[in-house]
């Protein structure tokens, strides 16, 4: 019985198509500008959401997270299946760190295996290694999040070393499973000149084994979610990166020779 | 790319001041005055005042033209039919004045009105005719809202021309009545149809003679003409005119001036609902583009600005002025003349071909209110096309819509038509099924499907004025289970169904007996070979459809009292019914909780989404298969226009948290901003109802432009469609939201649930975006628009 708090449905940049994804909660790294603070913890969490009604303030309780059977979110998973097929899309199970349930998570890709729906799973790569390869070969896709090559930033900011991430890496890599990278471009944390050259270095030692590299731009949509849950927010003064900036660092990874996409 | 007399036709049009005209009325006057009915049967009566108003009617021919024929004596000078409605000196004020949709009369009009018109036709009208046949209970319920009247102000139209005018000319057509003419003899009711016979051939002779006027006049003005090339091209138009209507026509010019012939000719004859329309323009015109263009006798440049005159043509002719309750439920400009492109050819293959291409550059080029358009798609008809017509959706105008032409088919199959007439059909008007060339589908009146609900909930009495309109189905208290309450509504809903159809059969007796169309008849099949009017039965096909409003509200409204007051028991039924009267004053906290906690339609949730395919088994139950006068049945449609306003407006509040007055939720769409869960839930949600059991069903969806910033975009949603069809959806249009939306949503959030929006490479529902974010937002979407 996984955790979760959210399934959009008509996600459209969470792989190829049209597709369902599922965020898992919990997650074992805490990066700054994440814009799902609620994926933090695996417990569920309450806050109180002010509804306007008639010009009147109305306080519901409500929480962040719930768990669900297995076998009812598999169905659920399956429900826009006649839009999957029409777009050669499928389920997506991202975060928070799925692979902090694995076994939910484990079930839940053999079960859409079974009904022949192809599976995404979005990953920090921050898993034990012998678990992350138990999941790739249930696994279509990989959206690999990679946010600062350097080991000391990297831990610096988000709390986790990157070694077990890279490593992660290397291993679906060399399995010859699809791997999908995808960089949060974060103006000040990770986009000075400096930051992209290890990024096309990496990139660079393995771009014949990777499908696609995505930049994401930095934006705040998870402001309101800290408010909610009283936590502090400490990104306020960071602003979305423009589109000049987001070229440049495309631009400039294209040298590695992968083909590089903004957005996802 | 538009020539500059193109642009000064379409400026000419949309600049046009929409007035009536007292011409028609004038003329129809003159003719009603001057020649006594006496033994003259009803058809040939009604031809000779058709033959006298082409006779006499002044001609307009628009400095650049190519396709040439007004209904008026300018560009939207708009005509009234008062033998069918007649508008008092008040109406005129009214008309005038309104904020919406307003005619102007200057004072000659309503002297003529006041001096001529009113005094012949006061209480003479099919108006007043028909309001006397209809019964109390009729009345009644009309009157609270229950349903409306499609053929109170305007005749029964709904029909689209076939391919019938490309291969023969009006000749022919005079050839084979006199033909049939053999067949009877004065005996039984051979008499009659003769004189349907004798109708439509002075109906044939009398367009031949305008199209001959037009030809003279074009000399005239040629004459006078001191460009050369305009001059040749006056004289060219004036021997068009001389061959068609009269002859089959063999280029796509001809083509298309005999068509607007014929159009002209249905839309004068009579109002009829939903102006009549080419249909499938582009299977149409294809052999004789393909063909001039063999034979060198067009370019493609050429055809763009014949096309382009004739799409002028439409947007030169609003539909006529309407009042009351009909213009409540038709606030609009628009005629609904809806050209088809694309679907399937006679044989089941693709029949997307170069002039579906064309037409959709001519779509959105001129960008005109009408002729409205939509593509028909098939399983067999190719992305690109539907790509290409996608792109034109993105500019925001919310045409072309799309429909499902394999769910189309399978409609007219389920109700008898041959397979071969069910592949030349479409949809016309705003989602109506048809089959085009061979029926005559009457629409009859939107039916409020909450009013039903309310007065079960009031044993049959409109709470808003204390009238007993509905039967007595018991007082709410004795509703101890939700099932007792449902049998109510179903009994309810059949007494209220009985009432609107006795009142149609007796409403098409009327229009067959007085006010048949011989010129119509002439266009659809079978009506020569019946010898029998358009209006009484002479098609191949009948039917007499009645359009359910509120499918989604009257869902909310079941799913929340199930839930609340019978699963929950939140709450008890009269304490809800009082909350309700007193439309949630000072009680936001159980508004709020029946707004955000309760089941909602179009999320894909069977809880709430049960209660849409049980209310609209009962609709479907109540009204399919009762016979109409014309020998054809009765079946449902699932459309408003702008009937769920007005339906709203006479509603108090209901249990879905809906205030009292607000709109309804229109089609088959979700209450607005209920459907939280993404457009891929409410194509579940809607493909739920059977739509194959229909003759249309509509479906609105919003998106922000972004939705439909590449191509790799445009094909997600030309795949989210294909799912929708696949499931067997009927019909779906766009509603690309404006910044104005946007900011409506930030002031009313709780209205705007399911409005999403494109961030930053992902997408988000506008509620949940701070403030900051919104305003980038709001900004960016007037950039785009």
């Amino acid at each position: 019985m996984p955790v979760i708090f959210d399934i959009k449905r008509f996600a459209l940049h969470d792989g190829p198509g049209i597709r369902t994804t599922v965020f898992f909660k919990g997650c074992p790294l805490r990066c700054p500008w994440c814009h799902n603070p609620e994926s933090h913890d695996t417990h569920i969490e309450a806050y109180n959401e002010t509804m306007i009604i008639d010009g009147k303030e109305i306080i519901m309780a409500k929480i962040y997270g719930k768990r669900v059977d297995l076998n009812e979110l598999v169905e659920e998973m399956l429900l826009d299946r006649v839009f999957y097929e029409e777009s050669g899309g499928g389920a997506t199970i991202s975060g928070g760190e799925p692979l902090m349930q694995f076994d939910a998570l484990l079930e839940l890709l053999q079960e859409l295996g079974n009904k022949g729906i192809h599976r995404a799973v979005d990953t920090s790569g921050y898993a034990p290694a012998e678990k992350i390869l138990e999941i790739a070969a249930h696994t279509d896709l990989f959206l690999y999040d990679l946010k600062i090559i350097n080991p000391n930033k990297h831990k610096e900011l988000t709390g986790a070393d990157n070694e077990l991430i890279i490593n992660n890496a290397d291993l679906l890599l060399e399995g010859g499973h699809n791997v999908v990278f995808r960089i949060p471009v974060i103006p000040g944390i990770n986009d000075s000149e400096a930051d992209t050259g290890e990024f096309l270095n990496f990139f660079q030692k393995r771009s014949d084994r990777i499908l696609e590299l995505h930049l994401l731009p930095y934006h705040k949509t998870g402001s309101n979610k800290y408010k909610k849950l009283d936590v502090e927010y400490e990104m306020h003064s960071v602003n979305a990166p423009d589109e000049k900036k987001m070229n440049e660092i495309k631009t400039r990874l294209e040298a590695c020779g992968c083909n590089v996409k903004i957005g996802g | 790319m538009m020539t500059k007399r193109i642009q000064q036709l379409r400026n000419m049009s949309l600049n046009a001041v929409n007035r009536l005209s007292a011409e028609r009325a004038l003329i129809i006057t003159d003719f009603y005055r001057d020649h006594p009915a006496g033994n003259d049967p009803a058809p040939v009566y009604r031809a000779g005042a058709f033959e006298y108003l082409l006779r006499n009617k002044q001609l307009c021919i628009n400095p650049g033209e190519l396709i040439v024929g007004e209904r008026g004596p300018q560009p939207k000078a708009t005509p009234t039919y008062p033998e069918i409605c007649l508008h008092s000196l008040e109406d005129l004020d009214l008309l005038h004045n309104r904020e919406k949709v307003s005619f102007s009369v200057d004072q000659e009009t309503r002297d003529l009105y006041e001096k001529k018109i009113i005094p012949f036709w006061k209480g003479r009208t099919n108006r007043d005719r028909l309001f006397g046949l209809m019964t109390e209970e009729w009345h009644n319920a009309y009157d609270a809202g229950v349903f409306t009247e499609f053929q109170e102000q305007r005749a029964p139209g709904h029909t689209v021309l076939g391919k019938k005018i490309y291969k023969q000319g009006l000749l022919d057509a005079i050839d084979g009545i006199q033909n049939i003419k053999k067949n009877y003899g004065h005996e039984g009711d051979g008499g009659e149809r003769l004189a349907e016979l004798e109708a439509m051939e002075i109906a044939a002779r009398a367009m031949i003679m305008y199209a001959g006027r037009n030809a003279d006049y074009l000399e005239e003005i040629a004459a006078e003409e001191s460009d050369a090339h305009r001059r040749k091209e006056l004289m060219e138009m004036a021997t068009i005119c001389r061959k068609v209507p009269a002859n089959a026509p063999e280029t796509m010019h001809e083509a298309l001036q005999y068509y607007w012939f014929v159009h002209i000719g249905v839309i004068s004859e009579l109002n009829p609902w939903d102006s009549f329309n080419p249909g499938r323009l582009d299977q149409h015109l294809y052999p004789f583009y393909e063909n001039d263009i063999v034979q060198g006798r067009l370019t493609e440049d050429a055809a763009r600005e014949l096309l382009q005159s004739f799409w002028i043509k439409f947007n030169n002719h609003p539909s006529p002025p309407k009042i009351g309750v009909t213009a409540e439920e038709s606030s609009t400009y628009t005629d609904f003349c809806l050209i088809n492109l694309g679907g399937l050819k006679e044989d089941g293959s693709d029949a997307v071909n170069e002039v579906s291409y064309l037409l959709l550059d001519i779509i959105e080029e001129m960008r005109l209110l009408q002729p409205s358009s939509m593509i028909q798609v098939s399983r067999e008809n190719p992305d690109e096309f539907f790509d290409r017509a996608v792109k034109i959706i993105k500019t925001g105008f919310g045409q072309p819509s799309v429909f499902n032409t394999d769910a189309i088919v399978r409609e007219l199959l389920n109700q008898g038509k041959n397979i071969i007439d069910a592949r030349n059909g479409g949809a016309s008007g705003c989602v109506e099924t048809g089959a085009f060339g061979t029926e005559a589908y009457f629409l009859t009146g939107y039916f409020n499907l909450l009013k039903v609900l309310e007065l079960t909930l009031n044993n049959g009495k409109d709470p808003r004025t204390g009238k007993q309109v509905g039967m007595e189905t018991g007082d709410p208290e004795m509703f101890t289970d939700f099932g007792l309450l449902q049998e109510a509504f179903s009994s309810q809903l059949n007494y209220l169904i009985d009432i609107k159809i006795k009142g149609n059969v007796k409403i098409e007796e009327l229009f067959a007996r007085h006010l048949p169309v011989p010129f119509l008849s002439l266009f659809i099949d079978d009506c020569i070979k019946n010898a029998k009017d358009y209006n009484a039965g002479g098609a191949r096909y009948n039917t007499s459809y009645v359009q359910g409003v509120g499918l989604g509200s009257v869902t909310d409204m079941l799913a929340s009292l199930k839930y609340n007051v019978y699963d929950e028991k939140k709450i008890l039924l009269p304490a809800l019914l009082k909350v309700m009267a007193e439309d949630f004053g000072g009680q936001e906290e159980i508004r709020a909780d029946l707004i955000y906690h309760s089941p909602k339609y179009g999320n894909d949730n069977d809880g709430a989404d049960q209660h849409a395919t049980w209310v609209f088994g009962e609709f479907y139950k109540a009204v399919n298969g009762k016979p109409n006068y014309r020998g054809g049945v009765h079946r449902i449609n699932m459309l408003p226009t702008t009937s769920h306003v007005y339906f709203g407006s006479v509603i108090g509040a209901t249990p879905d948290g809906r205030h009292a007055g607000e709109p309804l939720s229109e089609g088959i769409s979700p209450f607005q901003g209920m459907d939280t869960k993404g457009p891929t839930a409410v194509l579940r949600s809607a493909a739920k109802i059977d739509h194959l059991k229909t003759g249309g069903t509509l479906l609105n969806q919003k998106f922000t432009p972004d939705f439909f910033r590449n191509d790799d975009s445009i094909r997600k949603i030309t795949q989210l469609i294909r799912g929708y069809f696949r499931m067997s959806g009927h019909h779906i249009q766009f509603n690309v939201v404006s910044a104005d939306t946007l900011r409506d949503a930030q002031k009313h959030p709780e209205k705007h649930r399911d409005l999403i929006v494109r961030v930053a490479g992902y997408s988000d529902y506008f509620n949940d975006l701070g403030l900051p974010l919104q305003n980038e937002i709001i900004r960016r979407t007037e950039q785009d628009i």
